[in-house]
């Protein structure tokens, strides 16, 4: 590069010359601006205006602080994965398939099939889009849309296509006389985050749904068995019926009762299923039809499936009433880990957590017990105490540190 | 301004390459900040700007083009983002397809860079002769010095044509000479703006 070839343009040459203003991006410091003022001898009768102006562009008082820049990042990571989740997350079509396999072994007189669109994917985005919803959604299987506005509602199913929700508005969904005889179709329920309902079905059985849950039940049961399906948690009290035994499925877990108490914590995106049994006698056992074990449970006992490690085991749980104050609005915990009482507040409350691994490592393991109709920060503030984590409240997620 | 390894490292990102992606924000997420600034103050804005348009990214990258200056692409698309929300913000009624329409909202921070320095009467000459220039003008001396973008990336930001940016900085020259009553005082304009 020729030496002083800028000497003698003229303003309007240089800002017409690219590869003069592309050097120009590259002056950092005030070194580097004495630098090139000299190599390229530009006029030195106005040094005073290089000294001013330094001083003034140098400044950068508004610029992005690195706790902000991480915190952004994270959210962009953390909003991608969440859409990701959503979608990937509930694979009804795994279910489908067992479900069509218990059939036949069962034996049923009438043939019957689960009749969801062949096409999974249809269903999943289905699916997809309630969740975006803010409150409770329950489509029929005539496919209308119901939203139950309140944070704790009560639904009751008066008959196969009649829902009464809180005890005073009634829907009715169109009863088609298409599609095959036998198709057997499914009503669903999405809970969003925050929220809760109670579902009365058609023969007595009562189930509520924890925040964060979607569930769905046949318009009609079988007569030989009475199945449905969950993602998330919640709390069964199943009438008796020695005739039709209650099968409850999640992505991991299968739980057949015949007339009882019990709560499930299966949320497909978690890595441990629970079952906890209050009054009666379950059998629980793996989706995966390879591990074919079915373990039989007590009153005050759980089992807790390892879906990586794909184990079950059955422990007593001595606090089993503790495990469904939750219907009540408390929620009770006895020596958790901290990352998991964060997961459960973060699905009552509906707010993300971000924290580092090491933070929640360090945190020694809590017992509890939260009032779910308090602030968030009253939460907060008793979580701290309990287990010295440290936290700060931000506009959509609260940082722990 | 174009750079081969910009070239790469989109490449990079676009076949799903998390740690690209992530060097890519590091480099540039300072800079969109502080463009966003030159716009609007309200930085919860500026930011979820720049998240909406990461994650635009993140879930579109199979069929985002190719680029050879990620600086560009990126000021580009973050300027409409932008616009779209401050327009939504100030309720403009009128689709008005005049250029002029969009830079005029908003282009006017470069008084604030001149703020602390109002005794030294160099800088109150700048001040006063930038501030003859329109909100479209200085917007555009910007891209030129501080981004060092070539007229043709200028006019698509801009949405004007190759020739309307060329004749505008040159007007603008025009008229800072003349305020200034001086040519090579001009040179450290160019200094000013990189900031």
């Amino acid at each position: 590069m020729v030496k002083n070839r800028y000497k003698d343009y003229s303003f309007e040459e240089l800002i017409n010359d690219q590869h003069f203003i592309e050097m120009i991006q590259k002056i950092e410091t005030d070194q580097d601006l004495r630098r090139f003022i000299s190599e390229h001898d530009l006029n030195e009768d106005d040094l005073t205006y290089i000294y001013e102006l330094n001083l003034l562009f140098r400044q950068k008082t508004d610029s992005l602080d690195k706790e902000r820049k991480d915190e952004l990042w994270f959210k962009i990571k953390e909003n991608y994965q969440s859409d990701r989740n959503n979608f990937s997350s509930f694979n009804w079509s795994n279910i489908i398939k067992i479900a069509a396999s218990l059939l036949i072994l069962i034996g049923i007189g009438s043939i019957l099939y689960i009749g969801f669109n062949t096409d999974s994917d249809i269903y999943l985005s289905e699916l997809e889009q309630t969740s975006r919803t803010q409150n409770a959604v329950i489509q029929l299987a005539s496919g209308e849309l119901i939203e139950v506005e309140k944070e704790e509602s009560t639904v009751k199913v008066l008959d196969s296509n009649k829902i009464q929700v809180n005890d005073s508005k009634i829907y009715q969904g169109a009863s088609s006389n298409k599609g095959l005889e036998n198709e057997l179709k499914m009503n669903t329920v999405n809970v969003p985050f925050g929220k809760k309902i109670m579902l009365e079905l058609c023969e007595g059985t009562k189930v509520w749904l924890n925040a964060g849950t979607k569930f769905a039940f046949p318009q009609e049961f079988e007569e030989k068995e009475r199945k449905v399906f969950i993602d998330g948690e919640g709390y069964f009290e199943v009438t008796k019926n020695k005739a039709s035994p209650f099968i409850v499925l999640s992505k991991n877990m299968k739980v057949e009762v015949l007339g009882t108490k019990f709560n499930i914590d299966s949320y497909s995106t978690n890595n441990v299923c629970e079952t906890v049994l209050l009054e009666g006698k379950v059998n629980v056992s793996s989706v995966n039809k390879l591990i074919n074990k079915k373990h039989r449970i007590l009153p005050n006992e759980k089992a807790i499936f390892n879906v990586d490690e794909e184990k079950m085991e059955v422990e007593n749980e001595p606090k089993a009433v503790d495990r469904i104050a939750w219907i009540h609005g408390w929620y009770k915990f006895s020596n958790e880990k901290i990352d998991d009482v964060l997961f459960k507040i973060g699905k009552y409350y509906n707010i993300k957590f971000i924290y580092t691994k090491e933070v929640i490592d360090k945190a020694l393991p809590i017992s509890g017990k939260l009032d779910l109709q308090d602030s968030i920060g009253n939460v907060m503030s008793t979580i701290s105490k309990i287990s010295g984590i440290e936290y700060k409240i931000q506009d959509d997620a609260i940082l722990i540190q | 301004m174009k750079n081969p390894s910009d070239k790469i490292l989109w490449r990079q990102f676009r076949s799903g390459s998390e740690e690209a992606l992530s060097s890519i924000y590091e480099q540039y997420v300072d800079l969109l900040f502080l463009y966003g600034k030159k716009f609007t103050s309200d930085e919860a804005l500026i930011l979820d700007v720049i998240q909406d348009l990461f994650l635009y990214l993140l879930k579109n990258r199979n069929t985002i083009g190719d680029t050879d200056s990620i600086k560009f692409y990126l000021l580009k698309a973050y300027r409409r983002r932008l616009f779209k929300e401050l327009n939504r913000v100030v309720h403009f009624n009128e689709l008005n397809e005049n250029s002029e329409l969009e830079s005029t909202t908003v282009f006017s921070r470069i008084e604030e860079m001149i703020l602390d320095e109002e005794k030294s009467e160099v800088s109150m000459k700048l001040k006063q002769a930038l501030s003859k220039l329109s909100t479209q003008q200085q917007e555009i001396l910007f891209y030129r010095f501080s981004y060092g973008l070539d007229y043709k990336q200028i006019s698509e930001i801009m949405s004007i044509s190759n020739d309307s940016s060329r004749q505008i900085v040159s007007r603008s020259v025009k008229t800072l000479k003349k305020y200034l009553n001086t040519d090579s005082g001009l040179i450290y304009i160019f200094f000013l703006l990189l900031s």
